[in-house]
């Protein structure tokens, strides 16, 4: 069982571009208020998001979205103003989804060979 | 025919021969012992469990042996095995009793996938069943055999058998080890328990064995809906405290703590999720046993919500 824990430390530009990877497509989620449990079949392994990090994976279901628009479509989830959300939250929070292979940044540099 | 219904002899026949073939709810074990002291113990605390036939599959089939060599003659040893295999380690010859229930628990932990294995105690009432999930050492199966001395029926004092066809509880009433202090305790709250002798020395200290109400193990066959989660801690000279705990954390603590999980994998996160859902979730500290049950009765009770 993992519990997401973000990274505050993470800096990458806001214009980073992400979308699901097709573990992040098979999810199975059950909600428990604030709180959501998350079954990633191709790991095996549960998570526990908060509802933050649920949004910013619901935000990506149509399509790559950079980090600035991702915070602005969970913002319209969640019904709050933009402004209310820290757009470091989000880097934090997609650097994790980025370790647990749920989505990948699109404009990452290629590795070295 | 029940355990009990057998002689003194044949009980030792079969024990060192074929094996006992013993139900234990949805398992059958077939026990093999060298050991004479077993023979009055099993009929004594296996009383009401069936006998299987001897062509009947079984599930376990485990010895409990003494050990060859110079070890038969001095500090004689009791070796527990499945399918001619020790798992661990063997226990002083006294302890026979105490390898020979916590082998058949770890084959069970260690082998039964096609259940769900929640490590909590079960009891029902009216159809529907108290988890009581918990850490060694907080309380939990002093509580259980308070419970079932007080009318309810055990489902399990150590697993929460979760079927994945249906997410029903399904009952597999065994020895209830109490340990140390839990031992005169629950002689107290309940003089008319039947409790094995105690064992002394053992490495969790003194442990004796309460026999399972006649009626749980007659009624071994009927599951129960899961309809409460209550985390119990016990805590010396606690006031009792029974608070609601957030569906998340309940989550988190029933999946942690089973044996399976992460075997069953997506099958086991739906049966948790499910049951955390639909029961009613809450922590319980407590000191003294008859608050703690009288407040499980009143918890329970139909006209409670």
């Amino acid at each position: 069982l993992i519990v997401a824990s973000p990274p505050r430390s993470e800096t990458r530009a806001t214009t980073s571009i992400y979308r699901l990877t097709s573990s992040g497509w098979d999810l199975v989620q059950e909600s428990w208020g604030d709180l959501h449990g998350v079954y990633q079949r191709t790991s095996g392994e549960t998570h526990v998001f908060n509802e933050t990090t649920v949004a910013a994976l619901k935000s990506l279901q149509d399509g790559a979205v950079s980090l600035n628009e991702m915070v602005r479509l969970v913002a319209h989830t969640m019904g709050v103003n933009q402004e209310d959300l820290a757009s470091e939250d989000f880097r934090a929070v997609a650097a994790r989804l980025d370790e647990l292979g749920l989505v990948e940044r699109l404009d990452r540099p290629p590795s070295a060979p | 025919v029940t355990v009990g219904e057998l002689s003194h002899r044949e009980v030792r026949s079969r024990l060192t021969g074929n094996g006992l073939g013993v139900r234990f709810g949805p398992f059958l074990v077939r026990i093999r012992s060298d050991f004479r002291s077993l023979v009055p113990l099993l009929q004594h605390l296996y009383d009401a469990h069936p006998i299987a036939p001897s062509d009947a599959v079984t599930d376990f089939h485990v010895q409990v042996v003494a050990s060859g060599g110079l070890r038969r003659w001095s500090r004689r040893q009791a070796w527990f095995f499945v399918d001619g295999r020790p798992p661990f380690w063997p226990l002083p010859a006294k302890h026979a009793l105490a390898i020979l229930e916590w082998g058949i628990n770890w084959c069970i932990a260690s082998r039964s996938h096609h259940l769900l294995l929640l490590h909590s105690a079960v009891v029902e009432r009216d159809g529907w069943a108290i988890l009581l999930p918990a850490w060694p050492g907080h309380g939990k199966s002093t509580l259980c055999a308070a419970l079932i001395h007080a009318g309810w029926r055990l489902l399990s004092d150590e697993f929460g058998l979760v079927r994945p066809e249906d997410g029903v509880l399904v009952p597999l009433p065994r020895l209830i080890p109490l340990k140390n202090e839990s031992i005169d305790v629950i002689r107290c709250f309940s003089p008319e328990a039947v409790m094995g002798p105690c064992l002394y020395g053992t490495r969790k200290g003194t442990v004796a064995h309460v026999r399972p109400p006649l009626e749980s193990i007659r009624r071994a066959d009927e599951p129960a809906q899961p309809g409460w989660l209550v985390f119990p801690r016990w805590i010396a000279d606690a006031p009792l405290r029974l608070e609601p705990m957030a569906k998340a954390q309940s989550f988190l603590m029933v999946a942690t703590n089973a044996f399976n999980y992460e075997i069953l994998g997506e099958t086991a996160f739906r049966l948790v999720a499910d049951m955390v859902r639909t029961c009613d979730c809450y922590s319980l500290v407590y000191s003294d046993l008859d608050e703690a049950v009288a407040t499980l009765a009143r918890l329970t009770r139909p006209d409670n919500g």
